[in-house]
């Protein structure tokens, strides 16, 4: 990998495309949580490993390539959702979300809390797919996104709430009418 | 209504997938958009040869060229190249000057469409190309200056796809 990487960075597009089949898994479990549709996810690993190719030079090694190509797909993912608020804002439905659209591709070993992140308002599930799943700090997502601390904050714990209510009633209780 | 508790969601939180393998193919379009994007002065891969790229160099002038011609001389001969500088620090010269390079655009596109009516067998494929992706920079340029731009947006993306779409027979 390291010498794919070395060949890449000279500018060797078959060597990128071996980068690409490593990282493109991680990417797109990113993508897919963060745009809550199959079709937008493509889009953002589209322009995600553009940015990392045009990018790749400045490459150093200071992180592992996941760290860092994960740090340009969140600075992509933002700028993707800046450029395209308010013009299209998306909430998906719970009964027909991105899992359905990947139904035969892709089953996760936790289809209902999929089901129920995909479910939140775009916002609120960005800033907790940032938290909950990608690790990062409440200060970090408030720097990213330009939101105060406290926005983020009541955002991640929101969708938190809701998630509680909605595995709970999936996993104790027949689905609530 | 019962509710998970909190530790609960953290936990299986944890057990999601780490890694998704998307469900069609996407390195031909990612590969393809680098490749256009070098052909547009982004980094260059390698692989691509120094005569093609000469070749479309000239071809591209040769374009310029002949457009900033037929603009000037068949169109209206006060009508400044499109490629001239903004001289003026005042604000009505960008749009002067953008107004003078669409006029010349158009003109080069109608020139290609005469010539297909002319000749039905005439190759347009790399016209139209090129004329798409004028349009895709020239809304790039538009989001630059306000994100928020909704029609922007709206044609950005439907230049993009048409690109892509095209990429792709």
């Amino acid at each position: 990998m390291k010498a794919a990487l070395a060949r890449a960075q000279a500018g060797d597009l078959d060597a990128f495309e071996m980068v690409y089949r490593v990282t493109v898994g991680q990417v797109f479990a990113f993508s897919l949580r963060w745009e809550g549709s199959r079709g937008r996810a493509e889009d953002l690993v589209q322009d995600i490993f553009v940015r990392v190719w045009r990018a790749l030079p400045s490459f150093r090694g200071q992180s592992t390539l996941a760290t860092w190509i994960h740090a340009i797909a969140v600075r992509t993912a933002i700028d993707r959702a800046r450029a395209q608020r308010p013009a299209q804002h998306h909430e998906l439905q719970f009964e027909s979300g991105i899992l359905d659209e990947l139904a035969g591709v892709w089953t996760p070993p936790n289809l209902d809390v999929e089901r129920a992140i995909a479910s939140l308002p775009d916002r609120m599930r960005q800033m907790f797919v940032l938290h909950a799943i990608e690790g990062h700090s409440m200060r970090d997502i408030a720097e990213l996104t330009g939101v105060a601390v406290g926005t983020a904050q009541s955002q991640v714990f929101r969708a938190r709430e809701k998630l509680r209510v909605i595995l709970g009633a999936t996993v104790h209780e027949p689905v609530e009418r | 209504m019962s509710q998970l508790n909190d530790e609960h969601l953290s936990e299986r939180l944890r057990t999601l997938d780490r890694e998704v393998q998307p469900p069609r193919d996407l390195w031909p379009v990612i590969g393809g958009a680098i490749r256009a994007n070098a052909r547009l002065g982004g980094m260059e891969p390698r692989g691509i040869s120094t005569l093609r790229r000469r070749l479309t160099q000239i071809a591209a002038g040769m374009l310029l060229f002949v457009a900033g011609w037929f603009a000037s001389t068949h169109l209206d001969r006060a009508v400044a190249p499109p490629w001239a500088p903004i001289q003026r620090a005042d604000p009505i010269a960008g749009a002067v000057a953008i107004q003078q390079a669409g006029t010349a655009y158009v003109a080069a596109v109608a020139q290609v469409r005469a010539q297909k009516e002319q000749v039905a067998s005439w190759p347009v494929a790399q016209a139209h190309d090129v004329a798409v992706a004028a349009i895709q920079g020239a809304v790039w340029e538009l989001l630059q200056m306000d994100p928020h731009d909704a029609t922007a947006t709206t044609i950005f993306e439907i230049a993009k796809k048409a690109r892509q779409e095209r990429m792709k027979k």
